[in-house]
């Protein structure tokens, strides 16, 4: 049986449940019980002491060579179809490991939360940007950081946006993933609309009053005084947000002190303020409720805005649906700066899994070129890797040509290759803290029933939370 | 109580045998009884857990099936798909394509009559098949709920697939037909189906298989065996038997159970119904492996058990050796006190009860050290007056020589007091003068000076006038007529203690020094002492020679009175015979000259055998020299032979050495017997016989002599008490004396005498 195990001088993954703790209770025992603990501890196995419960019990191998795991993404139909075409190949490769499939469930953060608690998840999954640090912090995800010093080379990670790659690092060190895609925010615009309205198209050198003003110039009511046409829309989420407060100058949470909340600070609060202000005052970015919450990219599709800020991995669907000439540019230069998302949605391996080297085996395959290129022509997701970024280009061309044909694809991959990308600026104690920040955001600007200044509230609260957290930095820091 | 030789053991030892060895084995007892019932409860835990984890991982998979039927469910209530147009119906199950993505066997519609209308994935050779006999449809159409099916193969292209099928309902929720998810089986699946089931990760107990309600493997830990009948394995058909459908029993089977695999290998395995479907889970877990986690439990039970009796047994043997060593210290050095060895102290730093011990040893053993050497210091100072008092006692013994008693005593006295100068003086009672006897250490002017003193003049006057010792430390300190006599001496410190014999002054013991000297009271009591012993050898002396001059008088009276008696007489009557017949010469009436002369002959010689005899006495034979056989020789050569008279010396037996007593008596006898032959029988021929028989020693005294008449013989006159003497002797030694005569017939005296009594006296002699 092939096995790719971590050379014997790279620590193991520290936070491993059960047996470190176990084995140190015994020890302690053991040095309880003096001299004739070293005859114990001779005939004692590292095991010895895990806890018979359903997440540590003892493992006992099968009688049968061959390893299964399971394997969880996205619940799309073209999934299941490029999975078993991939997994075909890593079965030749990889014969005494057998992957099974599942798709996401709904409610996937919380619901996964569960799942891992209960000892259920998959050996293998994906997390998105704003929920996958979140299992890492509690400990739902295996420490790759051995494995990665073992089989990755140089070449590969460099391949990788380093902001990207730098995502998938908790705070104390440990790396709970590797880029999946590369997923970057850009600009869609329906050229209809904007030649219909004679507004000229979005270019590299917008900045936020030239994108206020053609969504102005784009917003259209009917004969009946109401509003038909936004001209943009963005996703009341935290990492959409982020791109705005990042590009105002501010932050969500601190970048030097991730406990640290910010978004009370005037950078932030002007940003956020600004995209307020075009919803509910000059009413020029659609809500929710203005599209009958159907998503932003669906509103566009649909035409009820004229441009969306959405991310490369909805491309497809907007070239698959939209019966309108689409172009997509960069996002606005910011009062600071021009920033864009790199999501660092990623892959892991849950830490209870049974076969953490069979884990391994298959995250290699995930994000490796082949699989990053099948997807790519599965369903255009921008590839993590740099070097893929031609074919992808070159996938969506084919299949699209007549739309394609004046597409600025690279405009995704600019700030990969720039160094503009960002990623979701993530807090230590996320899994309590989104809630709080996404309810807030909701009344805000959902609800349109809160001023931004609530936001002061907000962040106190959540450093007040924080200090039951990270007590010692707030004792520094007082 | 004896226990195992408990008393011959050390005290280490004892508290070891009753402190460890008890609770050694109350743990040992513990520790068996532990395991057995770890083992016994062990194993009802094992099949308990199989049996449990079993259940609830067929529950997790119920779970799961719900989930299926649940989606389906919720896409049947679409009411596209119940409006009988294909079209519609087509495009509503295209637009669910990525909801139903899981079933990755295709998702088909059915009709109410059970015919396939339309299938997503599209399957166009599907349409129009006819799946109402399908068992699964048919139970779903009669429970009119999602029933989940065994093993088909209605696949694409007859793939082997499990199927659920879901109602659908009309507008008038009439039964308008059916939605069946499928889930395609086999080694190569990805299912999502499987998914679920591996993720819930039954591996870890082992081997984990799914089989349909006919026995058919759905799922394996090893998915080789997917597909595969396993009917006719044990565990499969005591879950098919106790499968409510065939059982008639409700609830869920379940149960765990000790067998053995195809393999023959023991194996607990866990089988339980899947809730809701017909299908069962089977969990299969080695039994040694099982037992192998126990082992490791085992293996550190029996270390820990070791450790329970190594660890004890090293602390109470290192605790008993901190305690025991500072009392075996206290042993030791008590054993080399009890040798002699003085001073013996420990060290210890316990605190507590030994160490105090051991500090009241140590003091202990300081006083005897100290004591010791006091008595010590005294013994050999009692030794050294006992050995000068001795000394100067075997001096008085040995000698009844006044002058040499008395130097020899004034010698040690100097010596034990460690002075230079001494002397004695003797009490001239008659003129109450002391006279210098003795002297030590001064010039002789000094001595000329010291010579005569008068009681009451000067320090030894006044010690005889007191009769108490004297101690002058500083006699330039003291007035008296003599201490210009002994300063001129150079005399600076004195003592003197009165002679005294029977409470009677004989004189003083003195002792002086030219240097400054205490003597003590010890030295005053030793020189007292002596003073005793010197005393007596004083008195000792003066009755010795009183004595001698008794006994001086005495033996010459004896002498005169022997002479008087024997000689005298004998030659008075001579000068009477001698007077008597020159008369008769005168008158003529001597006729016969012959006769008075052969009278005065025998006078004569009577008188010369006494004089021998009275020679002989005054120079007796040495009994203790000679021996009683020598000595009687001697005799009868000395005296019977010399006067004439034939003696014989005859012995029977072996005589050798008789006790003294017996040979004294034996000889004053037989010299008795000869003198009285000698004066009175006349005889010719003395026979002296010794014989020893049979423990007796008997002395015969023979002779031929005019003999006499036993009877006639009183006790008053000198003959009788010679025989009287004779008798007492032989009867003082238990013996008898016999005298045999008669007139011209001699005489014969026989003495016999027990040796018993030597061997009585050579035992007393050899104890």
């Amino acid at each position: 049986m092939q096995r790719t195990s971590p050379p014997q001088s790279v620590p193991a993954p520290s936070h491993q449940p059960g047996p470190r703790l176990s084995r140190r209770a015994f020890l302690t025992l053991g040095v309880a019980l003096s001299a004739g603990a070293a005859v114990s501890s001779c005939a004692l196995a590292e095991n010895h002491f895990l806890p018979i419960d359903s997440r540590s019990a003892l493992v006992i191998t099968p009688a049968q060579e061959e390893i299964q795991l399971v394997y969880q993404d996205w619940r799309t139909d073209w999934f299941p179809a490029m999975l078993e075409e991939q997994l075909a190949q890593f079965h030749d490769q990889h014969p005494n490991i057998r992957v099974f499939f599942t798709p996401d469930p709904d409610n996937l953060a919380e619901v996964m939360v569960a799942e891992m608690e209960a000892g259920t998840a998959p050996d293998v999954l994906w997390g998105g940007s704003t929920f996958f640090p979140s299992w890492a912090q509690q400990g739902h995800m295996w420490d790759l950081r051995a494995y990665v010093a073992a089989d990755l080379d140089a070449a590969t990670v460099a391949e990788w946006d380093p902001v990207q790659y730098r995502a998938f690092f908790l705070r104390d060190g440990r790396q709970f993933g590797l880029p999946k895609y590369h997923g970057a925010v850009a600009l869609y615009y329906n050229k209809d609309l904007f030649d219909r309205y004679a507004v000229d198209y979005p270019t590299a050198q917008w900045n936020y009053e030239d994108y206020l003003a053609a969504m102005r110039q784009l917003s259209q009511d009917n004969s009946l005084g109401q509003r038909e046409l936004w001209g943009s829309m963005v996703d009341i989420a935290w990492d959409r947000l982020q791109l705005h407060v990042n590009s105002w100058g501010g932050h969500l949470v601190s970048p030097a002190d991730p406990t640290l909340c910010v978004f009370d600070q005037p950078e932030a609060l002007a940003a956020l303020d600004w995209l307020r202000a075009n919803m509910w005052e000059d009413r020029v970015m659609a809500t929710f409720p203005d599209v009958q919450y159907m998503s932003p990219r669906s509103a566009f599709i649909n035409q009820r805005t004229a441009m969306v800020e959405e991310g490369s991995w909805v491309l497809k669907e907007i070239l698959l649906n939209a019966d309108f000439r689409v172009g997509v540019a960069p996002m606005p230069v910011g009062r600071q700066r021009r920033v864009t998302l790199a999501t660092s949605d990623g892959f892991g391996i849950y830490t209870g899994t049974q076969y953490p080297d069979a884990a391994w085996e298959l995250l290699k395959f995930l994000i490796s070129k082949e699989y990053g290129l099948a997807m790519a022509k599965a369903d255009f997701l921008q590839p993590a890797r740099a070097s893929l970024v031609d074919a992808w280009i070159g996938f969506i061309r084919s299949e699209f040509p007549e739309q394609a044909q004046d597409l600025d694809l690279a405009v995704f991959a600019q700030g990969h290759f720039e160094g503009y990308s960002v990623t979701v600026e993530i807090a230590d104690n996320m899994a309590e803290i989104q809630p709080k920040v996404a309810a807030a955001f909701d009344k805000i600007f959902t609800g349109g029933q809160a001023s931004v200044a609530s936001l002061y509230t907000i962040c106190a609260e959540i450093n007040q939370l924080q200090r039951h957290i990270a007590p010692e930095h707030y004792q520094q820091a007082e | 109580m004896r226990f195992l030789g408990a008393r011959q053991l050390g005290l280490r030892k004892k508290i070891i045998l009753w402190a460890f060895v008890p609770t050694a084995i109350i743990l040992l007892a513990v520790a068996v009884v532990s395991y057995i019932a770890y083992r016994k409860v062990a194993e009802t835990l094992i099949i308990e857990r199989d049996e449990e984890v079993t259940r609830l991982a067929a529950s997790q998979i119920a779970t799961s099936l719900t989930e299926y039927a649940d989606l389906l469910t919720s896409e049947a209530r679409n009411a596209a798909l119940g409006q009988g147009d294909v079209v519609y119906q087509q495009a509503a199950l295209a637009r669910s394509s990525s909801r139903l993505a899981i079933f990755d066997g295709g998702v088909m519609l059915l009709d109410s009559a059970g015919k396939v209308i339309t299938a997503e994935p599209a399957r166009p050779t599907l349409v129009g098949a006819d799946w109402s006999q399908r068992a699964y449809i048919l139970q779903m159409l009669r429970t009119a709920r999602p029933v989940f099916s065994d093993s088909l193969h209605d696949g694409p292209d007859g793939s082997a697939v499990v199927a659920v099928a879901v109602p659908l309902f009309g507008n008038q929720d009439e039964l308008a037909g059916a939605l069946v998810g499928m889930f395609r089986l086999g080694a190569t699946s990805i299912s999502t189906f499987y998914g679920d089931i591996v993720r819930l990760r039954f591996g870890r107990y082992g081997i984990a298989y799914l089989v349909d309600g006919a026995g058919r493997v759905l799922y394996h830990s090893n998915a080789e065996n997917i597909g595969a009948d396993f009917a006719d394995e044990f565990v499969v058909q005591q879950l098919l038997e106790q499968s409510p459908a065939r059982s008639g029993v409700g609830s869920q089977a379940v149960r765990a159970v000790r067998t053995r695999d195809r393999a023959g290998q023991e194996i607990v395995a866990g089988f339980a119904q899947v809730p809701g479907v017909a299908w069962g889970l089977v969990t299969e877990t080695s039994w040694a492996t099982l037992l192998q986690r126990g082992s490791m439990y085992q293996r550190f039970w029996l270390a820990l058990l070791l450790l329970g009796l190594v660890a004890p047994a090293l602390f109470v043997s290192i605790g008993i050796q901190r305690i025991m060593q500072p009392i075996i210290d206290m042993t030791t050095a008590a054993q080399k006190m009890a040798a002699g060895d003085f001073g013996q102290t420990i060290m210890t730093n316990t605190g507590d009860e030994v160490e105090t011990l051991a500090a009241q040893f140590n003091r202990m053993s300081t006083q005897l050290r100290l004591s010791y050497s006091g008595l010590e210091k005294r013994v050999a100072e009692r030794t050294r007056v006992l050995s000068t008092l001795i000394d100067i006692a075997a001096a008085v013994n040995r000698s009844l020589e006044l002058e040499e008693t008395l130097n020899h005593s004034l010698e040690k006295t100097l010596q034990v007091l460690e002075v230079e100068a001494g002397g004695i003086y003797l009490l001239n009672s008659k003129t109450a003068q002391l006279k210098l006897a003795v002297h030590r250490g001064y010039v002789p002017t000094v001595v000329a000076q010291m010579a005569d003193l008068k009681v009451g003049e000067g320090f030894n006057g006044f010690v005889a006038q007191s009769c108490q010792p004297l101690v002058v430390d500083d006699i330039t300190c003291n007035p008296g007529p003599a201490r210009s006599t002994l300063l001129n001496a150079g005399v600076h410190s004195l003592v003197s203690v009165p002679l005294r014999s029977k409470d009677k002054l004989v004189g003083t013991l003195f002792a002086t020094t030219s240097t400054p000297r205490h003597f003590s009271p010890e030295d005053t009591d030793l020189l007292t002492s002596i003073g005793y012993q010197v005393g007596v050898a004083i008195e000792n002396a003066l009755l010795y020679s009183q004595a001698q001059q008794l006994a001086a008088l005495e033996e010459r009276s004896r002498l005169a009175r022997e002479l008087h008696d024997s000689v005298t007489q004998g030659l008075y009557s001579q000068t009477l015979l001698v007077e008597g017949w020159k008369q008769m010469a005168v008158n003529g009436q001597l006729q016969d000259i012959a006769a008075p002369l052969t009278e005065l002959g025998q006078l004569t010689k009577q008188a010369l055998k006494e004089m021998r005899l009275f020679v002989y006495e005054l120079r007796p034979p040495d009994l203790e020299k000679e021996g009683l056989v020598g000595a009687l020789h001697k005799r009868l050569n000395a005296v019977e032979k010399r006067s004439g008279v034939e003696a014989r010396l005859l012995t029977d037996g072996i005589i050798g050495d008789l006790p003294v007593a017996v040979e004294e008596n034996l000889y004053r006898i037989a010299q008795e017997a000869l003198a009285n032959t000698l004066k009175h029988a006349n005889a010719q021929n003395v026979l002296i016989q010794l014989s020893a028989q049979n423990g007796y020693v008997t002395l015969t005294v023979r002779d031929d002599g005019c003999g006499f008449d036993p009877s006639a013989v009183g006790n008053g006159d000198n003959g009788g008490m010679g025989l009287v003497s004779m008798r007492e002797r032989a009867e003082k030694l238990s013996g008898q004396l016999a005298i045999e005569s008669a007139h011209n017939q001699g005489t014969t005296i026989r003495a016999q005498l027990p040796t018993l009594l030597r061997e009585v006296i050579l035992a007393v002699a050899s104890t």
